[in-house]
């Protein structure tokens, strides 16, 4: 029993005729949708097949990709959905790029802004590689060519890595890029996309020139914050403030359709500077008890750095020295970051720090780990070998917060 | 006037949907059903409603004008990050679901072996996640009622949605309490012919579902949608808490639309109602004495007018009522009310006023005038929902989805929702069940009441008459709990039926069941008898601190040797005979008293 998912049916089922609307199939059991609206699983040697007809094929809707009249902003798809549709016929859920679904849900924005809509890729978050950052950053440097500011929809599971990396390689922004997702998906009313794109949307039409990210700043509807990409990272695997400015606050908030400014950043310049070379040939290790020196320098192999996230600040077990010393030998970088959840590295308070160092270890500071590692990749692709520790001690993108103070999150 | 040929289709038909909330804890969370009323935080947010390739024109106007509306919910300690829409649904709670197929068993409908989760969306706040979860368990299936057989279309389990707390027009508070507590939804065909017996099945179908001993016992914990049909359409009356006013929901709703239709034949018969323009009226009358057409324009609003053909005398006179149901649609926009000429002269608008808004308005004698009081974006909300209203009314169409009051009426809610505004619960792989657990319920699932009743008379040795208290209040759980801990059904049975009823009465205080449990069991423990348990419960239903009480001496027996020294005092001071001997004893002492005991030493020494 093979049919085209809406395809209505006749069936008898338990002695009754019933008009359904076919869904799916897994394995023996067919799920059918109930006129009632319901989906219903059944074994498949249970029906009875006494009608069926094809799904009438609808017209796709045109998409409409440019709209409103106001500050220019350019929309970067890279997850693909930034709206979803439902048809409720067959269960099926669409998502589309069609700016107008937005801009319904808050008129006053066509008015405020003239937004335009390039779809890039269509991927999740998980499988973003360096390659696509190199891609991205050519059509960020297009658009923001073209536009007061540039928001980018992104996934939220690599979303950090992606403004880290794009923030590294971008020297000079003319206006701010903004990357926004969402943690419940637009299909559901709940959703918050619709919130995170209208603060997405205001603060790019600010003068920040970094590279940022828009989120849910606590689980209310009522407050958006812009994080700077270098310090946010995602605390939390399904609330719609996962995102968090690390040891510091963030950049802005959008509440009450205003933005306001929280802490330093800085400003547009008047032109866009972009090095997009990165090195890929970088491993990042987890330090546990447990973990062999065999397993170092394997994961090292082939490698031109490994960023280690030693404990606390940023030790691993006396037993692997061997191992960072003849890595460390073969000319291979080893950057010590931390696995606790924010804090500094310092390879100077105990014994087994000092020998670190003494082998050659480069201290990634107060750096987010996987900050260390899209940094890395940029030092490594752009610089000389040389120049590599002083650059990474470097506060080149307020990736490194120089004073950390007790009030601030982390 | 105009008859409304209705012989055809004149026979009333009623169909019911009972819900029934699961004291099994939540259905897609860790949290218990049950919690205090502390609130712990709140939050709020918007609910945007997704995009719907058909559209429905009333419910997207709905839509349309909710899109500013916040929600505000409050955090209680029964809510975690599932109702707070912080986190994807747990794996379903095996408990509720296999109490909605022992029910589904017991009422004889088909099982499913599969339970596909679907999401019903729904925007008024309700639900923090903008739909409700909630799946089709069992197809088809029938109660009897002495010779009459009512069938069943399908029973469901779904989440309970978010208490409403407060509401106005651009906030409303929801507590999370409710939300996620399972409900089994049972729905009948529109087999049922008059309201008693819509009202005999309604009990049937609960009292079956308590033998599970699985339904919760809160005051709105069993609630009943009922379908009515008399010729114009059906018309669905939501959340009717009490049995009893089932029967008079139905009895209002027949005589509303009676009257409406009454109503509206004469409407007809005048020639109809033709669409309505509402007209700036505020300078011509902003010099009006009334209280509602001074404070309307002070605070903003414009006051319009117009001209309701052919509804003058039916808007509200006698038993018509027409006027209530264009207000009942307005209310929906959050427009407030109008005044109408059936009420006019009156709220402080002279007859020479309405005389003058009749005349400016070109007013026949049949017409009916309206002043109503909005900001002027209202205006075409209004305007369309009037027109709206009165033309689906004039259809003799009455089809829509009713509040049910407390008193026994009703409210209109809003349009009958179509059937598609579900999809599928992508968070929540199809459920399969696996055939020997199916067998094993089966075969357990009560076919009838009274055969519940007779094995469970048999099992536990107590009278038909408590067996069949303890089942219809749903304590059975309960009641099986206790004799495990305490080992004299009969005792319990006395104790929950009578002892503490009377006991609360008497203090005007309820004792809850996990005090109950903790205090049988430490009594139990400490091997005291009856009495003492007894003692126990009067002093903590009183008001005592359930510790204290446990460990305190006022309930331990007096030992023998401890009678013996009171009876020989009594004995020394005479006047102690057989009869009084216990009574007097127990005068001496506050701490529980063999009677046995007092009678052996007495009689022995």
């Amino acid at each position: 029993m093979d049919f085209t998912r809406g395809t209505k049916l006749k069936i008898t089922y338990n002695g009754n005729v019933m008009d359904v609307t076919y869904i799916s199939k897994d394995e023996d059991f067919l799920t059918v949708k109930l006129q009632n609206g319901y989906n219903i699983t059944i074994p498949e040697n249970k029906v009875n097949v006494l009608d069926s007809s094809e799904p009438q094929n609808v017209t796709k809707k045109s998409i409409i990709l440019k709209h409103g009249n106001g500050i220019p902003i350019s929309l970067i798809t890279t997850g693909g959905t930034i709206v979803s549709a439902i048809d409720y016929e067959t269960g099926a859920v669409h998502p589309s790029t069609d700016i107008r679904k937005i801009v319904d849900r808050y008129p006053y924005m066509e008015e405020k802004y003239a937004i335009s809509v390039r779809e890039f890729d269509n991927i999740l978050s998980e499988n973003m590689q360096p390659e696509m950052w190199i891609k991205l950053s050519a059509v960020l440097k297009e658009e923001l060519s073209k536009s007061n500011g540039v928001v980018v929809s992104h996934g939220t599971d690599t979303m950090s890595y992606t403004a880290s990396a794009l923030a590294f390689m971008f020297e000079k922004l003319s206006g701010p890029a903004v990357m926004v997702g969402s943690q419940r998906s637009s299909d559901r009313p709940s959703s918050d996309s619709f919130g995170n794109m209208e603060g997405a949307m205001a603060f790019s039409s600010t003068n920040v020139g970094e590279i940022c990210i828009s989120m849910h700043s606590g689980t209310s509807d009522d407050s958006i914050s812009l994080h700077r990409g270098t310090r946010a990272r995602k605390m939390h695997s399904t609330r719609r403030d996962a995102f968090r400015t690390v040891s510091g606050k963030p950049i802005a908030k959008f509440k009450n359709k205003n933005v306001e400014f929280l802490s330093e950043y800085t400003e547009r310049s008047d032109k866009t500077s972009l090095s997009n070379k990165l090195e890929k040939r970088i491993s990042m290790i987890y330090f546990h008890p447990g973990i062999s020196g065999q397993d170092l320098e394997k994961l090292s192999e082939g490698k031109r750095a490994i960023i280690i996230m030693g404990t606390g600040l940023g030790h691993i077990s006396q037993t692997l020295f061997p191992s960072v010393k003849k890595i460390v030998g073969m000319g291979t970088k080893v950057v010590m970051t931390t696995q606790c959840m924010a804090g500094t590295v310092n390879l100077n308070v105990y014994s087994t720090g000092r020998e670190l160092k003494k082998i050659g270890v480069v201290s990634a500071e107060n750096m987010l780990p996987e900050v260390a590692l899209t940094k890395t990749m940029y030092l490594l692709g752009n610089y000389a070998d040389e120049d590599f520790e002083s650059m990474m001690k470097m506060n080149m993108r307020g990736e490194i917060i120089e004073r950390e103070f007790l009030g601030d999150c982390y | 006037m105009i008859v409304i040929n209705n012989e055809n289709n004149k026979k009333i038909k009623i169909g019911l949907e009972i819900h029934l909330q699961l004291s099994t804890g939540k259905l897609f969370c860790k949290c218990p059903d049950i919690g205090s009323s502390e609130i712990k935080g709140k939050f709020t947010r918007r609910l945007f409603p997704t995009e719907n390739e058909s559209g429905d024109i009333d419910i997207a106007a709905l839509q349309e004008e909710r899109k500013n509306v916040l929600y505000e919910y409050q955090i209680t300690d029964n809510s975690c990050l599932v109702e707070a829409d912080e986190e994807p649904p747990h794996e379903i709670n095996a408990d509720a679901l296999e109490t909605a197929l022992s029910i589904a068993f017991s009422l004889n409908s088909d099982v499913l072996s599969a339970v596909s989760v679907m999401r019903k969306v729904v925007v008024d706040g309700s639900n923090t996640s903008g739909f409700q979860r909630t799946a089709v368990v069992s197809t088809g299936g029938y109660i009897k009622l002495k010779d009459r057989k009512i069938g069943l279309t399908t029973i469901c389990i779904e989440e309970d949605s978010a208490r409403r707390v407060e509401s106005s027009n651009d906030y409303t508070i929801f507590s999370l309490d409710r939300l996620g507590i399972p409900l089994v939804e049972i729905s009948t065909s529109p087999d049922i012919e008059t309201f008693q017996e819509a009202v005999e099945v309604a009990r049937e179908i609960g009292l079956r579902a308590m033998l599970t001993g699985n339904i919760r016992r809160d005051s709105d914990a069993i609630r009943q949608d009922v379908n009515f049909s008399m010729g114009y359409g059906r018309v669905e009356i939501k959340g009717i808490s009490k049995l009893s006013l089932i029967s008079e929901a139905l009895v209002a709703e027949e005589n509303r639309q009676k009257y409406l239709a009454e109503a509206i034949g004469i409407l007809l018969e005048r020639g109809g109602f033709n669409a309505t323009t509402l007209v700036d009226y505020t300078e011509k009358i902003e010099k009006s004495e009334s209280k509602i057409i001074q404070k309307g324009i002070a605070s903003g609003n414009r006051i319009f007018a117009g001209k309701l053909e052919n509804l003058g005398g039916i808007l509200k006179s006698g038993d018509y009522r027409i006027g209530k149901e264009i207000a009942d649609a307005l209310k929906l926009f959050s427009i407030g009310g109008f005044i109408h000429s059936d009420e006019l002269p009156g709220y402080g608008i002279s007859e020479d006023e309405v005389n003058r808004i009749k005349k400016f308005l070109k007013s026949m004698e049949n017409d009916a005038i309206i002043l109503i009081s909005i900001p002027e974006s209202k205006k075409d909300i209004a305007q369309d929902a009037i027109n709206k209203r009165m033309e689906k009314l004039s259809s003799l169409n009455f089809s829509e989805t009713r509040a049910a009051n407390e008193d026994g009426t009703s409210r209109f809610l809003r349009p009958i929702s179509g059937s598609g505004r579900m999809y599928p619960e992508t968070d929540i792989p199809n459920i399969k069940i696996n055939k020997s657990t199916l067998d094993k319920l089966n075969s357990v699932a009560p076919k009838s009441f009274d055969q519940a009743i007779l094995s469970f008379t048999e099992e536990w040795e107590i009278s038909k008459q408590e067996a069949e208290i303890i089942l219809s209040t749903g304590r059975k759980n309960e009641f099986i709990e206790l004799c495990k801990l305490w080992g004299k059904p009969r005792e319990v049975s006395r104790m929950i039926l009578q002892f503490i009823p009377e006991m609360e009465r008497k203090y005007r205080r309820k004792l809850d069941y996990n005090d109950l449990r903790v205090l049988v069991k430490g009594i139990a423990t400490k091997n005291y008898g009856r009495i003492s348990l007894e003692i126990a419960i009067e002093r903590c239903i009183s008001g005592n601190d359930i510790e204290q009480v446990l460990s305190s001496e006022d309930i331990r027996p007096l030992e023998r040797n401890e009678l013996k020294v009171i009876v020989e005092r009594l004995r020394a001071s005479g006047d102690i005979r057989k009869e009084n001997i216990i009574a007097k004893v127990k005068s001496e002492t506050s701490r529980p008293v063999d009677p046995k005991t007092v009678m052996e030493i007495y009689q022995n020494s």
